[in-house]
């Protein structure tokens, strides 16, 4: 069956970019949760719409258009946020309102556009070229790259800004370098899971791997393996039941959540149970 | 005290640059006005739905109308709705023309035009065989020349109903373009005979040519099952296209000219010699090819050639 699923070229071409952005979102998604920023893949890919909606405007390649404008706005958001102290969420909530409406607006001044836009908002994973592949391979490689050399600082960082500050590492230029590292990375999945679905690969696995209690680096390691399975599971679930590949690969990450959620319960309620007959038998001796 | 006078500069500017905007209009519309004085006839105001239509429209009513588009050329018609704009304009109009056949089902009534053109009445209409989405029927009459020459006497009736004093004129047009239509009808029947073409299967990308089909003996199958080319693609119809490509043993998938050609791509990528070729449905147009002057019969030969690769007939 796996066989029969997996000897067309689209699906490869779909598990491998699923895979390689899995990876990629999963790791630079649980800083974005340790930092509580949660909903800023949501909001870069916003923006990252309307940066869609302004190249196919001005006739300007539209992926690139969304690289330049997201990352610019996620910069400038950065800077405001630093220069007149308002808080994380409210940044995200700017970044959002306004990547959309930006994108609205063009689609109302346009008369609406030729290509297909939802193929941006849902994404198409099952429609990525070669090309793009490559670009999706190469691009991970890079973040990931970089994420491993800065990991150690950007942990500092997201514990404790302000120590990390006088212990001498360079704060403000690596909160930079992140969040450029971030956008990359949303714009890269974007043709994938879309733009509604993105902050789902970037906080679900993350969220489950947080609840397994252990250090930094398995955490991320059980995120990452998490974000992995979900991509797989999806595509191949997606295929025998004639499903919609991004939605089904976001319903599968939320079931595993709520998985993990339910045998932590039962798990501690059996802990439990036997610490308090451990008790009693103490107690009783 | 500086704050606030740098305000009202701003404010200023503002007020001069709407009021300027303001100013621009009326300017035209009085050089409009103008120009209608000096010819002495005044133009009749018409407003076509989309594309094809509208092309229809100004080769019936030539210089005699003043004839322009709800739709934006370049845009899909499918799932259309006008803005407050687009009604407004429709409803100063002497005429609405549209294509009828359920494409417009959705908006046209709230356009609540002084007389409508309806070109699909009393054509014998298709009734949808994909997942019926607005209407019953299949809308993509103008893909079968016969049937355009029937929208033709249609919007000519309507034009001489409105405007009578000018009937010999529309008569006159109306009668050379279906002359066109009717060689053009001769192209595609000789081009894509039985004879001359090896297959009678192709595979488009929506369901728009179920009327050139029946009309020319050939076989439609389509990449997205419908009849509109929106929507997520699911695995299992990549797969059965390939499969189906593979055995009417045909290694041309069409895509269109205003949607992502990507899953027409992923198909074709499967295929033995697969290729990729835009089969245009003509619901639109590019505003380049609009400018290049490009309009309906030459999108049908265009159209023609295209069917004629993918059929593999021979060349004449």
């Amino acid at each position: 069956m796996l066989f029969e699923i997996f000897q067309y070229g689209f699906m490869q071409r779909a598990l491998i970019s699923g895979i390689a952005v899995a990876i990629s979102c999963s790791v630079i998604g649980l800083f974005l949760v340790l930092r509580r920023q949660s909903l800023y893949g949501d909001a870069l890919s916003h923006v990252a719409f309307g940066g869609i909606a302004i190249g196919l405007f001005a006739n300007i390649s539209p992926i690139w258009m969304a690289f330049i404008v997201s990352i610019s706005a996620s910069l400038g958001i950065t800077k405001l946020r630093q220069s007149t102290k308002i808080q994380a969420d409210s940044a995200v909530a700017v970044l959002l309102s306004s990547g959309l409406a930006i994108g609205v607006v063009l689609i109302g001044l346009a008369g609406g556009f030729s290509l297909d836009l939802y193929s941006f908002l849902f994404g198409s994973i099952l429609l990525i070229s070669s090309q793009d592949q490559a670009m999706i391979l190469i691009i991970t490689a890079i973040v990931l790259v970089i994420m491993y050399k800065i990991y150690r600082k950007l942990m500092y960082i997201a514990f404790d800004e302000e120590q990390a500050n006088v212990s001498g590492i360079d704060v403000t230029k690596l909160n930079y370098l992140f969040i450029v590292l971030a956008s990359v990375t949303v714009i890269t999945s974007l043709r994938l899971v879309g733009v509604l679905l993105i902050s789902s690969l970037i906080v679900i696995p993350n969220i489950t791997a947080v609840m397994f209690g252990k250090g930094f680096k398995k955490t991320a390691l059980i995120s990452i393996i998490i974000a992995v399975l979900s991509v797989i599971a999806g595509i191949v679930i997606s295929y025998i039941m004639n499903l919609a590949p991004g939605g089904t690969i976001v319903i599968i990450s939320v079931a595993g959540y709520l998985t993990t959620i339910i045998t932590k319960y039962i798990f501690n309620r059996i802990n439990g149970t036997s610490i308090k007959m451990r008790l009693e038998k103490t107690s009783s001796n | 005290m500086q704050r606030s006078s740098s305000i009202l500069i701003g404010l200023t500017l503002v007020i001069i640059l709407v009021s300027n905007t303001g100013a621009i209009f009326p300017a035209s519309s009085i050089n409009r006005i103008n120009a209608i004085a000096e010819t002495k006839t005044p133009k009749i105001k018409i407003v076509a739905s989309f594309f094809p239509i509208y092309e229809f429209v100004k080769r019936v009513g030539g210089d005699k109308i003043d004839a322009s588009v709800l739709i934006p050329v370049g845009a899909e018609p499918h799932d259309f709705d006008p803005t407050i704009q687009q009604i407004q304009n429709a409803q100063t109009a002497a005429a609405v023309v549209y294509n009828g056949a359920g494409m417009e089902t959705t908006w046209i009534n709230k356009v609540n035009p002084k007389f409508v053109i309806d070109s699909s009445k009393g054509l014998n209409l298709l009734s949808t065989n994909g997942p019926e989405i607005h209407a019953p029927t299949d809308p993509h009459i103008w893909l079968d020349p016969i049937l355009v020459i029937h929208q033709v006497e249609n919007i000519r009736d309507g034009l001489i109903e409105v405007d009578p004093k000018n009937a010999i004129y529309y008569k006159n047009n109306a009668q050379s373009f279906i002359g066109q239509l009717k060689s053009l009808d001769v192209a595609i029947r000789g081009n894509l005979s039985s004879s001359n073409c090896a297959k009678r299967d192709f595979i488009a990308f929506h369901n728009a040519f179920g009327y050139f089909a029946k009309e020319y003996g050939l076989k439609q199958h389509s990449i997205h099952e419908g009849l509109t080319p929106e929507g997520e693609i699911l695995p299992q119809r990549l797969v059965e296209v390939v499969q189906l490509a593979n055995k009417i043993g045909i290694n041309v998938i069409y895509s269109e000219d205003l949607i992502d050609p990507r899953s027409a791509q992923a198909i074709a990528d499967e295929i033995p010699n697969g290729k990729v070729i835009v089969l245009s449905p003509i619901e639109g147009i590019k505003p380049q090819e609009q400018q290049q002057g490009i309009g309906y019969l030459a999108k049908m030969y265009q159209d023609l050639s295209d069917l004629e690769e993918g059929l593999q007939c021979k060349k004449s």
